[in-house]
Parts: C-alpha cells; structure tokens; sequence
C-alpha cells in the first residue's frame, strides 16, 4: 500500500520532474547503409512500382510508393483503364491491410505449426490425402474467390485435367450473375457491358451505384463527372435519374432521384419501357399520365403515372443513341433484361455500350453459384474441400448453414489472410500473400491485363492461390516471378523482344493489346432486333427479340423468390455492400472503420437505416435498438434515420459482426449475413422490426456528424443549372474581399489555393483515407470517435436540401480552409501556427503547448487534438506504413490539413536543384491525386494558368463563412443540379 | 514608538529583491546557455565508430571528392552513408588484410550493414534536405567544418534553430561557388558577402524562414 504521504511525494516529484523531461537529450540514432544498394534506389527518396489491386477478381491499376522498401502509399495508376489515376477507399486502405498484425503468420494443422513442406508432403505428389491421390479427384472441391487471372486459369485448367471429377466453385457474397444472366437471356451468350459515360447525356442508373460500386465505378466515376465541370455557366451538363431505396453516392449526384423500394424497381423500369416504346413521351407531354399507357393495370399504372419516370421517358426519347440505362447487380436478371432493351430501342448499344466476353473464369456457369457445393456438401460427397480466399463461414447465405456443413467434411483447408470464422473450422490453415507481396496477374472489367508485382518480401510468409494450385498439380514449386514470367511467355509466343515487353508491362501496370474486343450483338448469335428510335444503329435485327419477352409489370420480383413477393405494405429487407468494409474482408482495417459513412456518417458499426415517415409507423426513434425478425432471422441492432430512403424498407450493410480471431473487427456492428438467404440475395418481403428500447454502450450508433440540414445558414450552397444560367453571379455575396483591420500579407513565390467542386463530389470518402494514409493521421477507435476526437484532417460533411421526405444531399469536403486572415494565427499564445510567405497557414508541432486556443477559434472546425499518444497505440508493423516525410505527432500537439506541404516543399526542392520554376500544377495533394472525379484541385494562384486559377474564375464560386472576412485558401464551387426543365411542371 | 525595524533592514529588503529578480534571471540565463554548451549539443566530440575509418587519409592524403562516398547529396535529402560495396571498391586491392577492415569485410560477406554512430543529430520533426543546399551553394564545410583534418569525425555546429536560420536569413555569409562545394577549407576570392549576394543572384536563392521549410 502505498500511504498518503507516500503518495503526495510521488505526486510532487512526478509534477516536478515532469517539466524536466523536456531537458533529456536523445538517444544517439545509428545509421544502417545499405551493404549493397540497389542501383535504383535513392535513400531518402520514395520509388512508385506499378502493380494491381485485385477486388472480387478484377484489377485496378495503382502506383504504389516505396520508401527504401517498404510501401507507404497507394495511388491510381493514370494508365490503367480501371483507375485513370484515382483509387478509392479500398485501393487506399489496403496498404494498411498489408501491415495487420493479425494477419495469419503461421502455417498450421489442427493449431500445431507446420511447414510448407508439410503441406505440400499433405496434398502434392506422395499425398496421404483423403481424396485419394493419385486418383481422379473424386472428393475433392476447392472454393475459390472469382478470378480473371490469365494465370490462375491456366493452373486450373490443369488441375481440372489431372483431377476431372474435382469440383470447382467461385463464391463472392457480393457477386450477382443478373446482368451476365440478362444478356444470356437477350443475346443467347452471357456478355458484360462496358459503358461509355462521355458519350452519354441522360443516364438512367436503376438501383445502380454506378460512381461507387464495382470494379470500373472509379472510371465511370470520372467519365461522369467530365461531363459535369461546367467551367462556364453556358456549358453543357449531363443528367442523371437514380431510382433506389438507400442513399448511395450515385443518389448524391442524382438530378432526379426517385426513392423506390428496391422491389419496386423493376416496375419502374417496366414503366419506363412502356413510355420509351410507346414512343408517346414526347407527344404526351401535358397530356394525362395515363395517356398512350400499353398495359394498363396494377402499379405499373401509376409508375408510368410518375413524374419521374415520365421526366426520365422524355429525356430518353429525345436522346435515343446518346442516353445509358444501366440496371444494379443487386437487381434481379428481369431488370437488367429491362435495361437492355431500353438500351437496344434507344440505339445505345455500339454508342454508349458495348458488349464484350465475361473476363471471369468460368463466368455464367454454375460453378458461380454456391448451391452445387452445398447440395454436393449435405450428400457428403465432399471430402477435401479447399477454401481459397474469402470467408464462407462468415458470408455466405445463413440458410446454407454453411459452417455446419463444412464441419463434417473429413478434411478441410484454408488459405486466406487472416484467421477467420472459416479459419477457425478448417484443419489446415495456410497463410495467403497479400497483393502487395505477390507475383500474379489479374484482368480489369475490360479485359484488360495487368501484372501484379510485388512491394515488399513477404512479410510473414505464406502462399499465392497459384502456388497452391501448383500444389495439387503434384509439381515443384517454382519461384512465383519464373512461374508468371513463363506463363506470359508462353501466352505472347515470347520472341526476342519478349523481355522488353515484359518489362514494359511491368513498368506501365498495363499490358497492351489484352482490352476485350467488342462483341458486336449485331451479328450471328444475336438475338436482339429492336426497332431503335435513334436512326442509325437501328437496322432490324435477325432473331427473336428480346423487348418482346419483357415480362409484364404485374409480377415482378425481388431478389427472386416467393419471399419476394410482398404483401404490399409489409416491409422489405435490404442488403447493402458497405461502403467502407466491403463485404467483411476490410473490416480489420482501422481506417475504414473510422471512416465514416458518406451519408449516414456512421463509425465502427452498422444499423437499420430507414425513412422518417416509416421509422414514425413503426415507433423507432432515430438511434433506437430494434430487433429484424426476417425469415426466422433474428438480428438486434440500432435503427437510424435516413431522409431519402424509401418508405417501407430497411437497408442494412454486410460486413459487420465479425467473429474471427481479427481484433480490431470482432464484435463490431451485427453481421446482417445472419438475415440473407440464398434465394433473395439482396432483398426480400415479410421484414418485421420490433423496437427493444434504446441502444446503448457498444450498440449506440457511432456518428461524427449527427445534424443533417444547414440550419439555413448558407454553407453547402446548390442551384439549378437554369437558375445558374439566369444569374451566374449567385454566390457574390460569399467572396471578395472583405474590411479587415488585420494588415495583408506580403506574399513571395507560389501561392498555394485549392477549389473544391461541389458539383461533382460523391462522398466517396477515397480522399480522407488518402489523406490518413499520407499524413500518418491516427485512429482514435470507437470510444473516440463517440467523443468527438476522430484525428481526420479532411472530413466531408454531408448536408440535406430541400424536402424532407424528398431530399437532396450535397457533399463538402472540409479541411483546413488556410485562411488569409486565419483566426487560429491570432489566438495561438506561442506561435505555434503561423502564415507561411507562400500562402500557408502552417503548423508547427514542436511548438505547440496544447492550449486548444486555435481550434476552439476556427470556425471551420477541422483543428484536431491528440488527447493520447495514438503513436505508441500503433503496432511496430503498421509502423512500417509511416510517411517519412511527415512528423508523427506526440500527445498534446494539436494538428490540422497542411495542404500535404511535405508534396509541396519536395517538388519545390526538386524543381530547384533541376534549376527551374515550380509549374503551377506540379504539386499534387494526397486527397486530390485519390479523387475519382477530380472535384479537388490543387495549385499555385500565382501562376495565371494553373488549374486552381482557372478554377477561380467560374461565377460559382465561393467561400464558406465568407462573412467572418477569414479569406480562405480553399474556395468551393457552388453545385450545380441539373434538372430536366418540364419536372417544373 | 521605538522603530520595529532598524533603519538598514530597508536596504536588507532591496538588496533581498534585487538579489532574488537577479538569481531568476541568472538561472534562466544559466539554462539558457547550458544548452548551447557542446555538453548539450554534442559538438565538437569524436565519437567512437564500429570502423576505425580516418577522414584525414581519405580526404587529405588521398584526394577523394566527397562524394564518391556521399554520392547521395546532389539528389537526396540523405547525403548518403556508402554501402558496404563503395568501400571495396577499392579495398579489395588496397589494404585489403589490414585488421582495421575486418568489420568492413565481415558486413560485406555477411550481407549485414555496418552499425554506424549518427553524428549529426536532428530531431525527428525537423526535415533537413541536403540536395537543395549543396545545389545552392553551401559547402560541406560551411556545416560540417574541415572534415579533412578530422580522424574521427565529430559534429562542428550546434545545429540549433538559431544557427540555421543565421544563414536562412543571411545566406551570403556562407554562399560558395557550387564549384568548390566539396573543397575545404575554401576562402573567396572577394569579400565574401559580395560575392555571396552575386551567387544568391545566380542560383535563385531565397532566404527561407517559413516553418514548414524544414517542420512539417
């Protein structure tokens, strides 16, 4: 025990030696040379490899920077055709992935340790293994991730030679073959389409997340937004019509939305289907809404009655040949089917569609559905099965009882990256590279191909999917970089220049000449003729057509099923892919669970999203625990408000509820998998919600921005594209200068700006993980965030317009504005922030004491705290991640937004000692390289001709708070809607 | 009333408060100095290395630019110890027996780095980069002193905040011909702030006190 006196002592020696801690010297640091450099290394400068990230089996190209070898850094690769230079949230977070600590380190076999060997000895030629080797496969079944790898393909192509009867399955839970299954239906072969959003000026996306989903959404994200910069208010815009239940980032940037229930879709399509055809929409305008109607009964009735499928109609009509219609994965094949045939009448296809083969392995065959395995599973024929990636035990449809199953399969194998609830049931566990570890190849939704090299010496060993299928073909193993540089030998007939080619496809991240051919649906085996409305491209079609088997609106379905057809007033059960843990396998990553939710703003968790109105009917209050009873499914977890979802309907996001042995998921939000069922995927009727009573501690709804509207301050401001044609100088009153008794600067050299443009921004958060990544920003976890101290240098505040029940979200980044006249400047009592000559409002840590002076003065609120020392929080490995180039921040020290000013003074330094100026968009900041559609832009006021000065001469532009006369740095661009000029009516 | 106090406990008092104000200032100016004491910045003592390597032989007798070890300067923030390999360049013809390169030998077959002792010592929030100052016209020696008579090298300046933005704010005093970067114990050959504002001229050099020069 320690007495009271004792204890004082302590107190007064602790207070007092605590100001002399200041006075202790460093330890002297060693410096460790190379023993032999590598010629294309430069100590102090980061090197970019090209390399490919592979989600649900296609690549997106990135550029990855390596600071004397380790990773630091994800950026989009400009060459590749799925990135076009950005990368969103996943690309950004999976570095972080890279340093897990908890990934799986150890080979092991029923928890003893083992060695490759062993395994290889278990499997590969001397095989003791149940299945039977040296046989013909019978037993043995491996589950696989969806691949396109020209590679993988290969390797399983041959073990399907050497084992015939192995059975082969492709599981993702958030794969969907309704579209390839549509164009099988319309074309007679499965095809996937490739859109081409410039092309388009009317782009109809029918439960479609078109700018934030799916493996090309950062390209269509960009090609969407090109078409949207309007530098000048006499500049043409595209318009985009979303129908759908959740709030997506697509629904932001709609022009129209329509809020539907996801099972109401597909009569929204079938009504607009019957408008376009009905080649009435142009003549019925101001005509009855039943006018010209073909099938005239139920509710596809009154959608054709709606004033958004009417808008949408005309549109379409009067831009055959130069619309998009596109139908979500979510959606069942008849949507798609819909989809297509709208397509086809308005001339689309060729124009702003094309066709190509499917670039997955084995894509529209049944080897994608998981029911064979689990029909093959309770029959017992299964004796190996091989799980290759993923997480089935976790995800799969709670109605397979999957885990069950798998329990009584003698003899069971997983090889993935963490040990996860399908880990913790498999005898074998072997631990997986991660992409930035391993040697590969991947294809991009157009087909086109694209290395994977790796980053970094694996950094707790373990084995690629090709290795092990090189396993089972009883081969040696190879060296992975001979292995894939063989099969591309092979693949390209080699030839002399081969190595040139190899190491050009290396270097670039793209391999050219792989992007898919169109597939001309035209021609034999088509089975598509429609009359197109458009003229040419419109000739008739040899066939049987497939608008003619558009099935009437009377008995649509929902994800398929008897479930599916609802009563009408019941409510329907939503799932969602997250927007930041995907389907689970990201749910180990702090960033993305701090991220917060474009629109919900929710942190470390999930919940019920609902609308007000439906919320008021069933009595939950927003933040409420409620309990889903869905199909003998019981699920608790906290409801929340959504304005802009659609009545009747829950959304709930995969992904959560984690049981594996990850420790920063486990235990984090409820896992919704419980609820899915195999026949309606995505959604279904017959939900019941029954409120249990507030949530409270670990179940209480995370937020970090909990208000949803302005309070009519005007913050976020919006206009209409023919409001903003009649007055282009709307937002005056929000810049200029303004009386300050506060004297100017006397600014010398480059003048840093930045101009954010609302108009274009999703909310797709990819820049504030770049930003974490970039700045060593820390994670602060749940506890934090609940008070208020998530560390994000750059937020996005999410802000509500207009009608509640019919809402439009408008999304503003919000970092450090660098005032001119910055009120943080005038209070901080040690100068601890400062102006810089180039326009900066800097901040210097060592300096800073902590008063908190500054932040409780900035009324923009992005000054953030370290209450801890989150440094000492990080394990040794996500050290590894560190930016060098940025101090990691002690407990005490406030911090904010630098502009990345760690870019800025490299390039300077750079375009100095090469004995040149620093060009005006030569520096490139973390969140604006990420962004998909460019809405940041970054640069040098000082030079007339930058991109952030052209940008400051559009009349839209404007301040936030410009009436504090702070003059800020980072100026917005007012967004702009777009709206279809008859809905007026 | 006879006086409480006698008349001198008056001047006791001044001379108590004048004492005391003096005593606080001493100790704060006591302090002050301490820490630009070589005991605190660490100038001006050799330190021990695992190689017994001798700039003085290097530099003076042999003649070899600084950067053919330093071969990082121009173009890094790093000036860049030398790999192993740099050393048997040479050394695997010359001396290669002498017991003083057994550790270079052991690092190089061994494929494990030599652990030197850092001499120039900044704290982490502080980003030095050596490209931008070499290509400007600072020497090796303007920070780094005549390396060349040194046998175990030490640290010259007290690399304080103060000293560096002595020349951030006046960088004619130290400007050189990017010419005579390596040379030691070079002297202009005009008065040197003349000459030093004619390079500032040439090279473009600005005189940077902006924070985020060098915390960021």
């Amino acid at each position: 025990m320690v007495g009271r006196r004792d204890f004082l002592k302590m107190v007064g020696a602790g207070v007092a030696l605590a100001g002399v801690t200041g006075c202790v010297t460093e330890p002297r640091r060693s410096i460790l040379p190379y023993t032999m450099r590598p010629p294309e290394v430069t100590p102090g400068n980061p090197l970019y490899y090209a390399t490919t990230m592979p989600l649900d089996g296609y690549g997106i190209g990135l550029l990855v920077a390596s600071r004397e070898g380790r990773p630091t850094k994800v950026e989009g690769n400009p060459d590749h055709p799925a990135s076009l230079g950005a990368a969103g949230v996943y690309e950004q977070a999976s570095i972080l992935q890279l340093y897990d600590p908890n990934r799986a380190r150890q080979l092991t076999y029923q928890g003893g340790v083992r060695s490759v060997r062993d395994f290889v000895r278990a499997f590969g030629p001397q095989s003791t293994s149940a299945f039977g080797t040296p046989g013909n496969g019978e037993g043995l079944h491996l589950l696989l991730e969806p691949t396109s790898s020209p590679l993988t393909a290969s390797l399983i192509a041959r073990v399907r030679e050497a084992y015939p009867a192995a059975g082969f399955t492709f599981y993702s839970p958030l794969s969907s073959s309704s579209e390839l299954d549509a164009a099988r239906n319309v074309f007679g072969r499965p095809l996937q389409p490739v859109y081409d959003l410039r092309a388009a000026d009317i782009i109809v996306a029918l439960d479609a997340d078109l700018l934030d989903e799916g493996p090309f959404s950062l390209r269509y994200a960009r090609e969407f937004a090109d078409r949207r910069r309007l530098e000048e208010p006499s500049a043409g815009m595209n318009r985009l019509y979303v129908a759908e239940a959740g709030f997506t980032s697509t629904g932001v940037l709609a022009d129209h939305r329509l809020r539907v229930r996801s099972t109401e879709v597909a009569e929204v399509a079938a009504a607009l289907l019957e408008l376009v055809r009905g080649g009435s929409v142009g003549a019925t305008e101001g005509a009855a809404p039943m006018g010209g109607a073909v099938v005239g009964e139920g509710r596809g009735a009154q959608w054709r009655g709606n004033e958004w499928v009417r808008a949408a109609a005309r549109d379409l009509a009067a831009h055959a040949g130069r619309s998009l219609i596109m139908a979500g994965a979510r959606q069942p094949p008849r949507v798609h089917e819909l989809a297509i045939a709208l397509n086809a009448i308005l001339g689309n296809i060729g124009r702003t569609i094309r066709y190509i083969d499917p670039v997955l392995v084995d894509v529209g065959l049944p080897t994608h559905s998981p029911v064979p395995l689990v029909e093959a599973l309770r029959a017992g024929a299964v004796r190996t099965l091989v799980i290759v990636g993923g997480n089935p035990v976790y995800d799969m449809p709670a109605d397979f009882e999957f885990g069950e199953l798998l329990r009584r399969v003698p003899e069971r194998v997983y090889c993935g990256l963490y040990r996860n609830e399908t880990a913790a049931l498999c005898d074998w566990v072997v631990p997986a590279l991660h992409y930035l570890e391993s040697w590969g190849d991947v294809r991009a939704w157009d087909g086109t191909a694209s290395l994977i090299q790796p980053l970094i010496y694996p950094l707790y060993g373990g084995i690629t999917i090709d290795d092990l299928l090189k396993v089972f073909l009883l081969e040696a193993a190879t060296d992975a970089h001979q292995l894939l540089w063989e099969s591309w030998r092979e693949r390209t007939g080699g030839g002399d220049d081969f190595d040139e080619f190899w190491k050009d496809a290396l270097r670039r991240g793209v391999i050219p000449g792989t992007t898919s051919p169109e597939v001309a649906v035209t021609g034999e085996g088509a089975v598509v003729r429609v009359q197109s409305m458009g003229g040419a491209g419109g000739e008739p079609r040899a066939g049987s057509v497939g608008v003619d088997r558009v099935p009437e609106s009377g008995d649509q379905q929902g994800g398929g099923g008897e479930s599916a057809k609802l009563p009408r007033g019941g409510l329907v059960l939503s799932f969602r892919r997250d927007p930041k843990v995907y389907d689970g396998r990201f749910a180990n990553n702090g960033w993305l669970q701090e991220l917060p939710d474009p629109v919900t703003k929710q942190c470390w968790g999930n919940a019920a999203l609902l609308s007000p109105r439906t919320a008021a009917r069933l009595g939950v209050e927003d933040g409420d625990l409620v309990e889903l009873r869905y199909r003998g499914g019981k699920l608790r977890l906290p409801a929340l408000h959504l304005p802009g979802h659609a009545d009747d309907e829950v959304t709930v996001s995969l992904g959560y509820g984690r049981g594996g042995a990850e420790e920063v998921a486990r235990g984090v939000g409820a896992n919704a998998y419980l609820l899915r069922r195999a026949d309606a995927p995505w959604f279904g009727g017959g939900l019941e919600v029954a409120r249990v009573g507030e949530a409270r501690g670990e179940e209480r709804v995370v937020r970090t921005q909990e208000r949803w509207t302005q309070e009519g301050r005007p913050i976020a401001l919006v206009a209409t594209l023919a409001g903003y044609r009649a007055n282009p100088d709307f937002t005056h009153e929000h810049r200029g200068s303004q009386p300050s008794l506060f004297e100017r600067w006397n600014y010398s050299g480059e003048q840093w700006g930045m101009t954010i443009d609302l108009s274009v921004c999703t909310g797709c958060s990819a820049c504030v993980v770049a930003c974490q990544a970039e700045n060593n920003i820390p994670v602060v976890g749940r506890e934090g965030v609940a008070r208020g101290r998530e560390m994000h240098w750059l937020r996005i505040d999410r802000y509500v317009t207009g009608d509640v029940e019919e809402p439009r979200i408008v999304m503003q980044p919000m970092l450090c504005q660098h005032c001119e006249k910055a009120p943080c400047e005038y209070v901080c009592p040690v100068n601890a922030t400062v102006h810089s000559s180039d326009g900066l409002n800097e901040m210097i840590y060592n300096r800073c004491v902590g008063t908190r002076f500054c932040s409780n003065n900035c009324p923009y609120k992005v000054r953030r705290f370290n209450w801890f020392d989150y440094a000492v929080l990080r394990s040794p490995e996500e050290d590894l991640q560190l930016n060098p180039d940025v101090t990691v921040r002690a407990r005490g020290v406030m911090e904010k937004c630098t502009y990345c000013v760690q870019r800025i003074r490299r390039a300077g330094i750079r375009a100095r000692v090469e004995g040149r100026e620093l060009g005006g968009d030569e520096v490139v900041t973390a969140c604006q390289q990420a962004c998909p559609t460019r809405a940041i832009v970054f640069g040098s006021l000082g030079d007339p001709e930058s991109e952030v000065s052209r940008s400051r001469r559009q009349p839209r532009l404007y301040s936030v708070l410009h009436e504090l006369g702070t003059e800020p740095r980072t100026m917005y661009l007012a967004k702009i809607v777009n709206e279809a000029p008859a809905t007026a009516v | 009333m006879p006086a409480l106090f006698p008349r001198w406990s008056d001047t006791l008092l001044r001379v108590g408060i004048v004492g005391v104000l003096a005593a606080v200032l001493l100790a704060v100016g006591f302090a002050m100095a301490w820490v630009r004491t070589p005991q605190i910045t660490g100038q001006f003592s050799p330190l021990e290395q695992p190689v017994e390597f001798d700039h003085r032989h290097h530099v003076a007798d042999d003649g070899i630019d600084c950067r053919y070890c330093h071969d990082l300067v121009e173009r890094s923030p790093y000036a860049g110890v030398p790999p192993t390999e740099r050393c048997m360049n040479c050394h695997n013809q010359i001396w290669p027996d002498s017991p003083l390169l057994a550790p270079v030998w052991a690092s190089y077959f061994k494929n494990e780095p030599i652990v030197w002792r850092r001499v120039h010592q900044l704290p982490e929030f502080v980003y030095f980069d050596h490209s931008i100052h070499v290509n400007k016209g600072v020497g090796c020696e303007s920070c780094h002193g005549r390396v060349d008579r040194m046998a175990r090298v030490y640290q010259v300046a007290s690399l304080q905040m103060g000293w560096c933005l002595d020349c951030h704010r006046r960088p004619e005093r130290v400007l050189r011909p990017v010419e005579e970067i390596t040379t030691m114990g070079w002297v202009p050959s005009r008065p040197q702030e003349e000459l030093g504002r004619e390079l500032m001229e040439r090279y473009g050099v600005r005189r940077v006190t902006d924070c985020t020069a060098c915390h960021r």
